[in-house]
């Protein structure tokens, strides 16, 4: 129980992990971002 | 093994495979307790027959084939190929239980999808299915995109040599660490931390929406699950439809696209090697592909003016085509939409993206983003070689976890892969179309299929041949384990039979 709740700190406290999850993130919404463009653009004609 | 399979062969892969099963029948207390806490009481029944076959056969199997032989290669790929059967005949009993299947065959069709991330149901009245069937069934499609031997790798193998043997033969080649064990926990805590941060934000989206806050939950939970594996079951028949939120599928292509990532890519931004994320071959031939599959499909899409403006075209059109691409199988339209208003065009966009598929390593399916751009590497240093002098020496590169040379074993190994994949995709298709289903439709179920996708046309239904579901069972089996441990399980069969 100790070292469960101990492993949970330890994720919590991951500051590389927490800046991985937002880059990741916004990987994903750069693509979405380039498709919603192309959609826009093609939209207009 | 050396020549026929043998006794104590047969007794290695029995021992692996009963912890599969039992690791597959430890799964079930989930269900169980939710059924239990919900009051479900004819599904707690269900699920408690189930954990009790899983248990016996799991324990039998393991008694029996207690040895301390060591697994070579071929043990490892057979028994990786025989467990995904056991476990699909295992998992199947409280599905065939819940009377929402009309078959054995459409729970074991069932099953696999769920194991595989495909995400086609053959399920009869999916709105009114218990909460603890929504949970078996959504719990099935995540773990079977961490791998049911990661699973049993986690908690119940205990021989490293024999373990790593297991977990190359359900495709995942990436050792994230020198010791299979902290690999297959690593790739449990990315799935778990995203478990967290997903259904958080679903559950607010749900709220935002409109739904009570339990409902919220368990629907942020189960979306979370289809979606980061790449899955695409949903607990209503009109799929991610239902929530008519822009908000929600954003959320969700984030999530499956995010899931769709090779596992040692996760493990790399998370260490702090940032950069990766967009300098890795695999993410950089999704976006590349996924750019000119967008331009293809919203071309033929609008030629048609099948959707009349841009947001519209982003919600069905791009919508489809990501899902498609990281294999996840969402859906947003109609199936029959497909076939009546989208054109050739776009399905022929739909059906390239579902046959390449996300990342290897990941929980996507499909030829891999590795092999995509591995294979684009070797054209080019191909055509290189062609334009320049003879004697030129040429050095093609790419960057993937680290600066790589190509090499001519990783070229033949991406073809004879994508060439099975094309294998079995004709395959299927030629089924379908001795079952009497047009040519379009059939190849676009069978790249569904082959590919682990979920997107249908309206192929798949109870109602088709036995013999389709069963081709599509073997497709979404082969694809899921790419193809060696398939041929391994196949040979040893063949060689036990003529041994006879």
């Amino acid at each position: 129980m100790k070292k469960g709740l101990r492993s949970i700190a330890l994720v919590l406290r991951d500051t590389q992990m927490h800046l991985g999850i937002l880059v990741e993130a916004a990987f994903v919404l750069a693509l979405v971002g380039a498709g919603s463009l192309i959609c826009i653009l093609f939209s207009l004609g | 093994v050396n020549g026929s399979p043998r006794a104590s062969d047969l007794q290695l892969i029995a021992a692996y495979t009963g912890k599969v099963i039992v690791g597959v029948g430890l799964l079930m207390l989930v269900p169980l307790a939710t059924a239990l806490a919900c009051g479900e009481w004819s599904s707690a029944i269900d699920f408690l027959i189930g954990l009790g076959i899983a248990f016996t056969t799991g324990c039998t199997l393991a008694l029996v084939g207690a040895t301390r032989a060591k697994p070579t290669w071929v043990h490892g790929m057979v028994t990786a190929g025989v467990s995904w059967l056991a476990v699909m005949a295992v998992a199947a009993v409280p599905y065939r239980l819940s009377g929402h299947y009309l078959s054995f065959l459409d729970c074991a069709f069932d099953v696999m999808s769920g194991f595989t991330t495909t995400g086609l149901t053959l399920i009869q009245d999916l709105d009114h299915v218990s909460i603890s069937l929504n949970m078996w069934r959504h719990l099935l499609t995540f773990v079977g995109g961490q791998g049911i031997i990661v699973l049993a790798l986690t908690f119940l193998v205990k021989d490293a040599a024999g373990g790593y043997k297991l977990y190359v033969g359900e495709a995942k080649d990436e050792r994230l660490f020198p010791s299979v064990f902290h690999t297959a926990r690593v790739i449990w805590k990315i799935s778990l931390v995203y478990l967290v941060v997903g259904t958080l934000a679903l559950w607010l989206a749900g709220l935002f929406i409109g739904l009570t806050p339990w409902r919220a939950l368990l629907h942020g939970l189960w979306i979370y699950m289809a979606a980061w594996s790449t899955g695409g079951f949903a607990p209503m028949s009109q799929n991610i439809l239902y929530y008519h939120s822009t908000l929600y599928e954003v959320l969700t292509i984030v999530l499956f696209v995010v899931g769709s990532f090779n596992f040692a890519l996760h493990h790399a931004v998370w260490s702090g090697n940032r950069k990766e994320v967009y300098r890795n071959i695999e993410t950089a031939s999704f976006a590349g592909t996924l750019t000119v599959l967008t331009l293809l499909a919203c071309w033929g899409l609008m030629k048609l003016h099948v959707y009349p403006d841009a947001a519209a075209l982003f919600r069905k059109g791009f919508y489809q085509l990501v899902s498609a691409h990281t294999t996840t199988g969402y859906m947003t339209i109609y199936a029959r939409q497909f076939a009546l208003e989208w054109g050739d065009v776009a399905l022929f966009a739909v059906i390239v993206a579902m046959l390449f598929g996300g990342s290897a390593c990941s929980t996507a399916g499909g030829f891999k983003g590795l092999r995509i751009g591995i294979l684009f590497k070797a054209l080019v240093q191909e055509t290189r070689r062609l334009l320049k002098p003879g004697s030129a020496v040429f050095v093609q590169r790419f960057h993937y976890l680290g600066e790589q040379t190509l090499g001519e074993a990783q070229v033949r190994s991406a073809a004879l892969i994508v060439v099975m994949y094309l294998v079995i995709f004709a395959f299927a298709t030629l089924v379908g179309v001795l079952c009497g289903i047009p040519m379009l439709a059939a190849a676009f179920e069978s790249a569904s299929v082959t590919g682990n996708v979920g997107l249908s046309i309206g192929v798949t239904s109870a109602a088709m041949p036995a013999v389709l579901k069963a081709t599509y069972i073997f497709n979404m089996w082969a694809g899921r384990l790419e193809f060696m441990a398939v041929l391994a399980t196949v040979g040893f069969v063949l060689s036990a039979a003529r041994r006879r």
